[in-house]
């Protein structure tokens, strides 16, 4: 693969599409911000000066391109429930006993994640959900990499300890 | 062991953010302790619980159009030298026959060239669209996209379940928006008309280089669906410069276009603005009369 800009940038695209996904919650909404945020890269590629990384510069027009599309849509509010409702985890080698609880795990995570402290929730995200490195999410979000790493850990523990709490009452009712 | 920067470590191991010594000697200290190993073990549950999201990925695929144009290649190519031969047969075969020739589909400024003054395409003109690919078909077998203008013929064949998908027209036309351009020609002379059969909810990625000093690369990204008679068409458009004035323009979009032609936009191309109209139909509808 050459290193043209186009090819360079279509290395990004999975993880533009998945940061486009958990801000508008829409497949098709999300497709089209990212060919959008792709357009508009290519054609200020120019402007890109490497002081940041590609991926940050990347994420960043992504974020502004899901901010304008949010704006122009004001489905955000359903975002939540829609992407609880995704299929169940189809992770390869599990029984469907462990996908069931992955998926459980993994819709209770998406319920709570709301409920984090917000600095926590974006180091989350990024990590987590967008799979940034915390190398990347450091450079997106301008902190040290260790701050990253406190605040995904924080972020984990909260959840955990919800999780836990939920799973005791439905235990116990 | 643990204290919180241990905890802090164990998060990042299950990230698999730590260096490889340092998680080894990690898993040793955490392997020693069972309080330890079901802080870790949770971890790694979240972890995995959260990997649905991370290998998401985009339900269609997303078009980046190059700077610049690439050789155009086949993008199968299962049916190899014979079948561009045969295709190009099939070329001359139409020209011959009156069906598709060159004279039929004119050059930049050709009168005689019938789409630039249809407004909204004809039956009969579809049954020509629908004789052209059954043809390259009967020669080459299922193709995937089929793309055509004046100067040039690009085929792609199908694999899998393609060539089960409905085949859909996309006539696909640009033109000069300029109002010096309008007065001298009459209405809005075509620059380029390109006629594209490709398949339902396949997207198709079609490249028609500059051939000739003065002409227009042209790169083009359709996936289209067709939805009550009509077809929901996401596109990208990509148009290079002349030499002297490497410039690309780009428009993307998504549109519901019918037989009627329907402006997709207009892109400027240095100081040229072009403007971009586009008629659908899904091919089978035709073929079904």
């Amino acid at each position: 693969m050459d290193d043209s800009p186009a090819n360079q940038i279509s290395l990004h695209v999975p993880r533009m599409y998945r940061v486009a996904y958990r801000l508008l919650a829409d497949a098709d909404k999300a497709h089209d911000v990212v060919q959008e945020a792709c357009l508009k890269a290519l054609t200020n590629v120019d402007g890109f000066d490497g002081r940041a990384t590609i991926a940050t510069w990347l994420h960043r027009i992504t974020v502004n391109c899901a901010k304008e599309a949010m704006r122009r849509d004001s489905r955000k509010e359903h975002a939540h429930r829609r992407l609880q409702s995704q299929p169940a985890n189809q992770v390869p080698g599990l029984c469907p006993a462990e996908a069931a609880e992955t998926k459980e795990l993994t819709d209770l995570a998406w319920t709570l994640l709301d409920k984090l402290p917000e600095d926590c929730r974006s180091a989350f995200a990024l990590t987590q959900i967008d799979g940034y490195s915390y190398d990347e999410t450091s450079a997106i979000e301008g902190l040290p990499r260790g701050t990253i790493a406190s605040r995904v850990f924080r972020a984990k523990k909260i959840l955990l300890e919800q999780m836990n709490a939920h799973m005791g009452r439905r235990a116990n009712p | 062991m643990t204290n919180e920067r241990d905890e802090v470590l164990m998060s990042q191991l299950a990230d698999g953010e730590l260096p490889s010594d340092q998680a080894n000697e990690l898993l040793l200290r955490v392997l020693d302790a069972p309080a330890d190993r079901e802080k870790l073990e949770a971890l790694l549950r979240l972890r995995h619980a959260t990997v649905d999201w991370r290998t998401r990925q985009p339900p269609r695929p997303v078009m980046i159009v190059a700077d610049r144009p690439r050789t155009f290649r086949l993008r199968r190519t299962a049916w190899g030298v014979g079948g561009l031969a045969a295709a190009a047969c099939v070329g001359g075969l139409l020209a011959l026959a009156g069906v598709w020739g060159a004279g039929r589909l004119g050059g930049p400024v050709r009168q005689t060239y019938p789409w630039p003054t249809v407004a909204r395409v004809t039956r009969e003109q579809m049954q020509q669209v629908a004789m052209v690919f059954a043809l390259h078909e009967s020669v080459a077998g299922p193709l995937a996209w089929y793309a055509a203008d004046d100067r040039n013929i690009r085929l792609a064949s199908a694999g899998g379940t393609e060539a089960g998908q409905t085949p859909i027209a996309v006539l696909l036309k640009l033109g000069s928006a300029s109002p010096d351009a309008a007065r001298s020609t009459g209405s809005g002379q075509a620059a380029r008309t390109l006629l594209i059969v490709c398949r339902e909810d396949r997207s198709a990625v079609i490249e028609l280089p500059a051939d000739s000093p003065g002409r227009a690369g042209l790169r083009v990204y359709l996936a289209p669906r067709a939805v009550n008679g009509k077809v929901e068409v996401q596109y990208a458009i990509a148009v290079d410069g002349a030499e002297d004035r490497p410039a690309v323009a780009r428009l993307a979009g998504q549109r519901r276009i019918g037989l009627a032609e329907t402006p997709l936009g207009q892109v400027a191309l240095g100081d040229r603005l072009l403007s971009v109209e586009a008629a659908a139909w899904p091919l089978r509808q035709e073929g079904n009369r």
